[in-house]
């Protein structure tokens, strides 16, 4: 922990952080999107009636 | 392709099923008499194990981890199995994983009772039980994902990326909250101090609410929802747009928790927006599950299951809407300490829990046990009493909110607060409180109405414990990614590989939170003025931490003009530096106790009035509805383990000089006996050696470092002008002697008194005056007080008009 935080100690600019972050975010939120709206139609009908299968 | 045959372990789902409607029960139970306490504070019947301080964490952790816990077991191992088409993984985890959550069960309810906790809201456990959660965590996530291995469905649902974002979030939550070092085997302090700790433990008390009681419900949701109205999910595509969402904004919205307290601007600004944003996704959440029951609805007039869901999710939905308004600083500045966070929580608590908690049970009770459900019509019942239970519990709730934050915000024209009375505030509430009493009641008559529902259902049934199934293998298919597939499909084949990814999603929120605040000491300011507690304070720290003070009392002034006025100096960040585990609280049931220990301060009380106070409360303040505290008094403190908490204080880079661990104990004892000497001077006659000694150091410690330097130049500096002519006419002396026998009493004796003795304050309806005997001097001595001795300056307290019409009474009182 001492090390660690040592070498944190140095970073200059925190405030980066939460910018960096929401990028993160924004990029992954637009790669799900992409991809759930381009799915497969026939995996998403499989995959809703899961549930709903004999047991 | 060869169709396999296997077997469904049924038992394991009955027994958490059976789990879930007894802690139900308990943990509903134990909420009505803490809503009892606060409007009749004889039900807590001055006795430790069960005043509300501690009594409140056994509610609420009964309800979290013992019946929402057990509900999510339920519907998890249920879902798993029939999801997979596999037995679950391992026989004798199962079993592990129910006996052990139900031992941590009992054993917290022990040990709350007997006052063993962090001080950590929804984290109160100690240490050992800590491990045992680790173990008995891990266990389900282990079962869980060897299930997911050995499955026989190519494509794994929904529901079930939700159970594992659950667990993996919980687990790091649970592991990063919990770093402590223990004392002995039953206290332990934490390894983060007063602003990391608070930042910390609220990003564990949100995500606790995001990743237990959120996103392993929506798993259910996304399961028996379906299943109960036989159709499937609205819209998939949303569905899987809704978790991923979901599980990576939650992380960072925990600061929300502490806006306006002692935290750098751009964390609260981070948990702000992504609080905001998340509404999006759980929007997205409510709207699949409601729009799944489309053109159905005529299916739920009929069915009290589908009832029961539908208010399930509008419930989630007000929540989660609610949650990001709270958030908003503004509102927050409103809302926070106020009883809007206790409402908040119950919509989300006893709607969205509670109701889809019940309305699993009663489809999946008869389905267990090949039958039907005993009775539609109780089941209906059950939904409107707990339905009526809900409004009337919240409404009322909200009700107590407003007033109560309008009460301590409102100023008069002359610019002082007028309430600055704190009970007023609470008084207003009382019959709030009482309705909350009866939304509570009507909620858990509905409880036990399902209680016996379910019984007679099991009775006129029979289990199959092992219930026979039949599949095809899941066929071996290359490692590699085959032509045509997309990443998601191929992660998910991979069940290990989308673990990791679920869990780096989740890490990434919470480690921009914290890592820099954890790290970087510009972050926390030190003052130089900030020393460590005391041995003695320190004790008395742990008292307050063991009855649980923290749940009525906060210790975190905001910088508001109407509780700077109220309690005095607004708090810093560099004040709690050595503060283990911090104790900022979340609710003001009572007063602000952070500058309790300002001499020349708005809050300051003597030691006697302290130790008359904790003995009886409505002795010295009519209406308190704080718990009496008798057994301090009584009590011995023990010093066993007074050289080891300093030592641990040591490592955790508390400065004590080298080795005054083993001074501690003496200077522990000449401290109380310097307390116990002034007490008997009042007239109270207490061994050194008790409890209450060690309490009251603590609580006259408080605000007490910060206010060094400045506070006592200005004292002096400050020119008293007198504006005061007695009033000689009938109804100003009226007035006046009401206002005496508000606010006096309790220190000066009735009116008329003129008999010292066994009082905190001198006889005023005597002839002479310690401070003088004109009328200006003892107007002066009013308004300004006398702090050091315990009379307040009632300047601050009472309006001018108010003022004068008291101090006249004195005066014009028959000698
Ligand atoms: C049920 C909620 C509740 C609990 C638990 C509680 N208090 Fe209080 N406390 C109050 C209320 C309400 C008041 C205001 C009325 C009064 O002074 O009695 C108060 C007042 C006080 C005051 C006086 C504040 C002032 O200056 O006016 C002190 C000191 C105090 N409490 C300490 C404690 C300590 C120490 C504990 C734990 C041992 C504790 N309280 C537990 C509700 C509570
Ligand atoms: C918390 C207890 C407490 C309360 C409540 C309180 N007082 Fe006092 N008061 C004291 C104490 C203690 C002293 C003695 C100060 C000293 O010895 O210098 C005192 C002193 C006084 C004196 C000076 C007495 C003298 O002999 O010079 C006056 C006048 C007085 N109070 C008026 C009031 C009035 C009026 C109220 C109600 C508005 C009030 N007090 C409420 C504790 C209290």
């Amino acid at each position: 922990m001492k090390l660690a935080t040592h070498y944190l100690q140095q970073i200059e600019n925190v405030d980066i952080f939460p910018i960096i972050s929401l990028f993160i975010f924004m990029t992954l939120f637009v790669l799900v999107v992409i991809r759930a709206v381009t799915a497969d139609k026939k995996f998403i009908e499989d995959a809703k009636k899961m549930p709903l299968s004999n047991d | 392709m060869e169709q396999q045959t296997f077997y469904y372990d049924n038992k394991i789902v009955k027994l958490f099923a059976y789990a879930t409607i007894l802690w139900g029960v308990v943990g509903l139970l134990v909420g009505l008499i803490a809503a009892l306490q606060l409007a009749f504070p004889i039900f807590n019947f001055n006795l430790s194990y069960v005043t509300f301080g501690r009594i409140r964490p056994i509610h609420t952790n009964a309800i979290i981890f013992a019946f929402v816990g057990n509900a999510i077991f339920t519907g998890a191992y249920y879902s798993i199995q029939r999801l997979l088409k596999a037995r679950m993984f391992n026989d004798f985890l199962s079993k592990f994983n129910f006996w052990g959550w139900q031992f941590i069960i009992v054993s917290a309810a022990v040990t709350f009772a007997l006052g063993y906790t962090t001080g950590k809201e929804y984290a109160e456990l100690e240490w050992p039980i800590d491990l045992m959660v680790a173990l008995v965590w891990v266990a389900f996530g282990v079962n869980m994902i060897g299930t997911i291995i050995k499955r026989r469905e190519q494509h794994i649902y929904v529901a079930i990326w939700f159970y594992l974002a659950s667990f993996l979030a919980v687990a790091i939550l649970h592991v990063v909250n919990s770093i402590e070092i223990p004392v002995h085997f039953m206290k332990s302090y934490i390894v983060y101090a007063g602003v990391q700790d608070a930042v910390v433990q609220w990003w564990y008390g949100h995500n606790a609410v995001a990743f237990f009681l959120t996103t392993p419900y929506l798993g259910l949701m996304y399961y028996f929802l379906p299943k109960a109205a036989n159709r499937p999910v609205y819209s998939y595509r949303l569905s899987i747009v809704h978790f991923w969402a979901l599980i990576f904004i939650y992380m960072w919205a925990g600061p929300h928790h502490l806006l306006y307290q002692a935290l750098p601007d751009w964390a609260q600004s981070l948990g702000v927006t992504f609080s905001v944003m998340l509404i999006a996704p759980s929007w997205g959440g409510m709207v699949n599950g409601l729009m799944t029951l489309r053109g159905a609805w005529d299916k739920v007039r009929d069915s009290a299951i589908l009832k029961f869901m539908v208010v399930a999710v509008t419930g989630y939905g007000m929540s989660t809407f609610e949650g990001p308004l709270l958030s908003l600083k503004n509102v927050n500045a409103l809302s926070h300490f106020t009883d809007w966070t206790i409402a908040h929580v119950h919509i989300g608590g006893l709607a969205w829990n509670g109701f889809l908690a019940f309305g699993m049970l009663y489809w999946l009770i008869p389905k267990l046990f090949r039958t039907k459900l005993y009775s539609d019509k109780q089941a209906n019942i059950h939904f409107w009493l707990g339905t009526l239970g809900i409004l009337f519990y919240a409404v009322p709730l909200y009700w107590a909110a407003f007033t109560q934050t309008l009460m301590w915000k409102e100023f008069t024209a002359e610019g002082i607060l007028a309430y600055p009375n704190f009970m007023e505030t609470v008084t207003q509430l009382i019959p709030m409180y009482i309705t909350r009493v009866l939304g509570g009641t009507l909620y858990f008559t509905g409880a036990i109405l399902m209680v016996y529902n379910l019984i007679k259902t099991i009775q006129s049934g029979s289990i199959e414990e092992n219930e026979e199934a039949h599949a095809p293998a899941l066929a071996e298919t290359s490692k590699l990614r085959l032509a045509g597939e997309t990443i998601h499909r191929w992660l998910e084949r991979k069940p290990v590989q989308f673990t990791i990814w679920i869990a780096i999603a989740v890490i990434v929120g919470g480690a921009v939170e914290i890592i820099p605040m954890m790290m970087i000491k510009s972050n926390v300011p030190t003052i130089e003025s900030v020393k460590p507690y005391t041995p003695l304070e320190l004790e008395g720290r742990d008292i307050y931490v063991r009855e649980g003070c923290y749940t009525c009392h906060s210790q975190m002034v905001r910088p508001f003009r109407s509780e700077t006025e109220r309690y005095g100096e607004y708090s810093k960040v560099g004040e709690f530096v050595y503060d283990h585990p911090y104790q900022w609280g979340s609710r003001r049931m009572g007063p602000d106790l952070a500058r309790s220990g300002v001499v020349t301060g708005k809050m300051y009380k003597t030691d006697s009035w302290h130790f008359n106070h904790m003995l009886d409360p409505r002795k010295m303040v009519k209406n308190s509805m704080m718990p009496a505290y008798p057994w301090l008094i009584k009590d011995d403190l023990s010093t066993d383990y007074t050289a080891k908490k300093i030592s641990v204080m040591q490592t955790l880079g508390v400065p004590y000089p080298e080795g005054y661990a083993e001074k501690a104990v003496d200077d522990l004892k000449k401290q109380a006996e310097t307390i116990a000497a002034g007490l008997k001077a009042n007239g109270i006659d207490v061994s050194p050696s008790k409890e209450i000694i060690a309490l009251i150091a603590y609580i006259q410690r408080l605000g007490v470092d910060i206010t060094k330097q400045a506070g006592e130049v200005k004292a002096e500096t400050e020119e008293v002008v007198i504006d005061f002519t007695p009033l000689t006419d009938a109804e100003s002396v009226t007035a006046g002697e009401a206002v005496y026998v508000k606010n006096c009493v309790a220190c000066h004796g009735a009116a008329g008194n003129i008999d010292g003795t066994g009082l905190v304050g001198p006889a005023l309806f005597d002839t002479i005056y310690i401070h003088g005997n004109t009328p200006n001097d003892v107007f002066k001595v009013t308004s300004e007080g006398v702090p050091a001795k315990g009379m307040q300056a009632w300047k601050h307290l009472l309006p001018k008009k108010e003022l004068d019409q008291v101090v006249s009474f004195v005066l014009n009182y028959k000698k």
